[in-house]
């Protein structure tokens, strides 16, 4: 159960892909001007992460090491092209403020990269957890950083008015994600640290699962750059 | 042998995607579409509130409205003043009496909080019921009734621009089609 758990949280706390990984944050600074389109494209990528983790976990064995990787991105590309359609006919305003980086979630990096390091590799259950533990926290930070800027920027959250009668407009302008994921990053890891929680680099890696090195901190991606 | 084999996994895995692709499209195409005219309908129907239906005519770019006798209510002209940054897209309702019903702003790339207000209905709102000598900035003609927004001039100018075009527009297509209206009007 334990071990359940700790995947699942994995995700949203200890490898937070936006605010501890970084990874997939060009949707987030995009999509993050109001907490309606950064709910709307966090659910998105979530789904597709499911999804396509769980569909990479179970061909494991049927896919073949050399073409792995254009097979994820069929797969990716698939389900984003079903969520797309959907968001188009049953979403038509939330497909139109997301635009295009709905059909850009087939690059997101999360969604590639959970499909490298951890479906491929991992049985479906834990793939299932890892899946919806990533797009939890991926939704967590997109969505975090989408009311901030939209409470300071706009004066509303989810377009609802609260009593701000000069919102600083910067915020929901593109400089306002860049000002307003830092300050995000800077806070997530200053609390982190405050609990202690913050070992090895290793323990934020990306790569970890795939990496071969027995000692923490002596990864091969290190030693080459020695 | 082993580049054949891969190929073939690689076309399988790619016809299954296909198929279930176009599976969704089956089942979501005729959806799209129709959120797609609501939405065009809406639009148009906002800008010419009387017209009931509405016909395309000139490529598109000329859309007349019909109320619910057939009868001609007025026309929606589409226009791309060059503004500040790239051209403004924008949709003018015209009745009748050539005078401006509402102007719709459908894509603009004008510097954000500044240019981008002329989109807002404070400004747009200037233009209902003006005629040609109208729809020119106050400080620019005599006749002119349209107060530019502070700082954005020259965004200001082109909406002002665009309603000139589609009412001159609008009076040349009626001109042209028919000749002889001039007649008519003199008995």
């Amino acid at each position: 159960m334990q071990k359940w758990r700790d995947i699942f949280l994995n995700g949203i706390v200890k490898e937070n892909p936006i605010l501890i990984l970084m990874i997939g944050l060009c949707p987030v600074l995009a999509c993050s001007s109001t907490a309606t389109d950064a709910f709307g494209m966090g659910v998105a990528a979530t789904f597709v992460l499911l999804c396509s983790n769980i569909l990479v976990s179970l061909l494991r064995k049927l896919i073949p090491t050399e073409i792995r990787i254009p097979i994820f991105i069929v797969i990716i590309a698939t389900f984003v092209t079903i969520t797309d359609y959907t968001m188009q006919a049953y979403f038509p305003q939330l497909s139109e403020n997301l635009g295009v980086f709905v059909p850009l979630i087939v690059v997101n990096c999360v969604i590639l990269g959970r499909a490298e390091a951890f479906a491929y590799r991992n049985t479906l259950l834990a793939s299932i957890l890892d899946g919806l533990g990533m797009g939890v926290g991926f939704t967590l930070a997109i969505v975090l950083l989408g009311i901030i800027r939209e409470i300071l920027g706009a004066g509303t959250v989810f377009n609802v008015k609260i009593g701000i009668s000069n919102p600083a407009t910067l915020l929901i302008l593109p400089p306002g994600a860049f000002i307003g994921i830092g300050v995000l990053i800077a806070v997530w890891n200053a609390l982190r640290k405050s609990k202690g929680s913050v070992s090895s680099p290793c323990a934020s890696c990306g790569l970890r699962q795939m990496c071969h090195s027995s000692k923490e901190g002596e990864c091969e991606a290190l030693g080459q750059i020695k | 042998m082993k580049i054949i084999k891969l190929g073939l996994i690689l076309l399988i895995v790619t016809v299954l995607s296909a198929t279930s692709l176009s599976l969704v499209y089956l089942q979501t195409a005729d959806r799209i579409l129709e959120v797609k005219k609501e939405k065009v309908y809406k639009l148009q129907k906002e800008i010419l509130p009387l017209a009931e239906s509405f016909e395309d005519i000139d490529e598109g770019t000329v859309k007349v409205g019909y109320d619910g006798d057939k009868n001609e209510v007025g026309r929606i002209i589409s226009v791309s003043p060059k503004g500040y940054a790239g051209n403004i897209e924008m949709l003018v309702g015209i009745d009748n009496e050539d005078r401006i019903t509402m102007i719709k702003i459908v894509k603009q790339s004008e510097t954000p909080g500044l240019g981008s207000q002329v989109s807002k209905s404070d400004f747009l709102g200037q233009f209902k019921n003006k005629n040609l000598a109208g729809v020119f900035l106050r400080r620019e003609s005599t006749d002119g009734e349209i107060d530019a927004i502070t700082g954005a001039t020259i965004s200001s100018r082109a909406v002002a621009k665009g309603a000139q075009q589609a009412i001159q527009k609008n009076i040349k297509a009626k001109k042209s089609a028919e000749p002889d209206s001039e007649a008519d009007e003199k008995d």
